[in-house]
């Protein structure tokens, strides 16, 4: 009776610090992975995406010669991947800048794009001085859309997050709103699971670290089993959009982002086995100890 | 005692797991099928992503007879089905059916929201300006165009060109009567344009193979 006495309590309060321990391990890892730029500017360069945005770019300008007239070697000669990478960055990080308030609003990008402009303007000049076109308004205008065609196409090949979509949606305002929230919450939960394993130690002195463990290797599985299943269905590789780049990196990063979690909650189920063992390691030294005083 | 205090201890992180886990998931339910036909529509492709980059073109055809009794078989989408001859402006292509960037540099292509050859109404194709319909603007009126099947022959006559803007639909839309639309970009400088030439053609003859 006396057992019972204590163990529904810590069992209750065990059932909720699990909770506080997924509640401040999630929003802390989401703080930290999902809404920095840096994981997503990683996820870029290890899955090559500048390189598959750049193929993108020229299969575009290598279709479009068929009714632009345009070669793609015009296009192409005035940027480089190293170009492409400095646009996804920038892009990334304008948005992120937004997202957590270091920007008042969201800028897509302003990237030079000084090069092209002189390599279609040249072309352009060839062009009319071998068939006799007038340099008029019409020309200059002609001019003037095909460059800035170029550059939107350009920028759009470099959005491989869809950032201009979702900011359409609203969601970066929403999220900005919502950012301010995020550190309290996780001083909040963090707190909470402090005052939950404290009320465990100071009612079940002799057996807070079973408690305490069970806590950390019932949060851990739940978030395994829910990890392993997206990652061993293959469930976020059939992402329907057929873009290379945009592909990579979404799938990319919420590959990798599972992978990291994965970790993390194995290390946390790896700690609560190795505070169950020294549990019950105490717990045979404490009964052979009581057995030889008897 | 000692046993039961054991076999407690066994079982208690399971019941901990499984109360948990089902709180979660009765707290989750409602949420996740909101999201979850959202989720499945952004997560669907079948086959692998390797596969998703190649289109691949079925090779079924379908044979089906008109209302006047004439056979006719309709192609697959990617096919080429016809072939088109202009001899005043010496093209001779093959026509594909379907309108895409991959099409488009093999031939001239079929717009898809157009009857298909032999059919009553507006046939419409399309090429690039700068390969197949290079010269589309030279045909004259009078000018004969000849669409050849695998179910027929048939034979146009230049009537009248026009240019449009290409978010004008008029020229591509369905019609009454029996006709041949070609068309293509317009332009007389480098660059994209929002210019199309169209060739209208008026039917003189189809003859249907038996």
């Amino acid at each position: 009776m006396k057992h019972l006495e204590k163990y529904i309590p810590n069992l209750l309060l065990t059932i909720i610090l699990v909770f506080a321990l997924i509640g401040v391990e999630g929003i802390t890892f989401a703080k930290n992975q999902l809404m920095r730029s840096q994981p997503y500017i990683e996820t870029v360069e290890k899955n090559d995406v500048a390189l598959k945005s750049m193929n993108a770019i020229e299969k575009y300008f290598k279709d479009s010669e068929n009714y632009s007239g345009i070669p793609a070697d015009v296009y192409m000669s005035a940027i480089t991947e190293e170009d492409i990478k400095r646009m996804i960055d920038m892009k990334i990080n304008n948005a992120f800048d937004y997202i957590n308030g270091s920007a008042s609003k969201y800028d897509e990008m302003q990237f030079d794009f000084t090069k092209l402009e002189k390599s279609l303007s040249d072309y352009f000049a060839e062009f009319a001085e071998k068939n006799n076109v007038e340099i008029d308004d019409a020309y200059n205008q002609q001019l003037k859309k095909t460059i800035d065609t170029a550059e939107s196409e350009i920028s759009n090949f470099t959005d491989v997050y869809m950032l201009k979509m979702i900011e359409k949606t609203g969601a970066f305002s929403k999220l900005n709103k919502l950012y301010g929230f995020v550190n309290p919450l996780i001083y909040i939960s963090a707190g909470l699971t402090a005052m939950f394993i404290i009320i465990i130690i100071i009612i079940s002195r002799k057996n807070f670290l079973y408690w305490i463990s069970s806590a950390l290797l019932c949060s851990s599985a739940i978030a395994l089993i829910l990890c392993l299943y997206f990652k061993l269905s293959g469930y976020l590789d059939k992402l329907v959009i057929r873009n290379d780049y945009i592909y990579s990196a979404v799938t990319g990063m919420l590959n990798g982002t599972i992978n990291k979690y994965i970790v993390l909650q194995t290390g946390i189920f790896a700690f609560g086995i190795i505070l169950m063992a020294i549990y019950i390691i105490i717990c045979k030294k404490t009964s052979s100890i009581d057995k030889n005083s008897n | 005692m000692a046993k039961r205090s054991a076999a407690v201890m066994l079982i208690t992180p399971a019941v901990i797991l499984a109360v948990c886990s089902g709180i979660i998931a009765g707290a989750s339910y409602i949420p996740v099928q909101k999201i979850k036909a959202a989720a499945d529509l952004v997560f669907s492709a079948n086959a692998g992503h390797e596969q998703i980059n190649e289109i691949k073109y079925t090779e079924k055809e379908v044979e089906s007879q008109l209302d006047n009794g004439s056979k006719i078989i309709y192609p697959s989408f990617g096919a080429q089905y016809a072939t088109i001859k202009i001899d005043s402006i010496d093209l001779e292509a093959p026509v594909y059916f379907g309108s895409t960037d991959e099409l488009l540099k093999l031939g001239v292509c079929q717009y898809l929201g157009s009857v298909f050859i032999g059919e009553k109404g507006n046939v419409v194709l399309d090429a690039h300006c700068n390969t197949f319909f290079l010269n589309l603007g030279d045909v004259k009126v009078g000018d004969i165009i000849v669409l050849t099947t695998s179910y027929g022959e048939f034979t146009y006559k230049m009537k009248e060109s026009t240019i449009f803007k290409e978010t004008n639909n008029e020229l591509i839309a369905p019609t009454a009567d029996d006709r041949l639309t070609l068309y293509t970009c317009y332009g007389n400088l480098l660059g994209p344009t929002e210019d199309r030439l169209a060739v209208i053609c008026e039917l003189v003859e189809k003859k249907f193979y038996d």
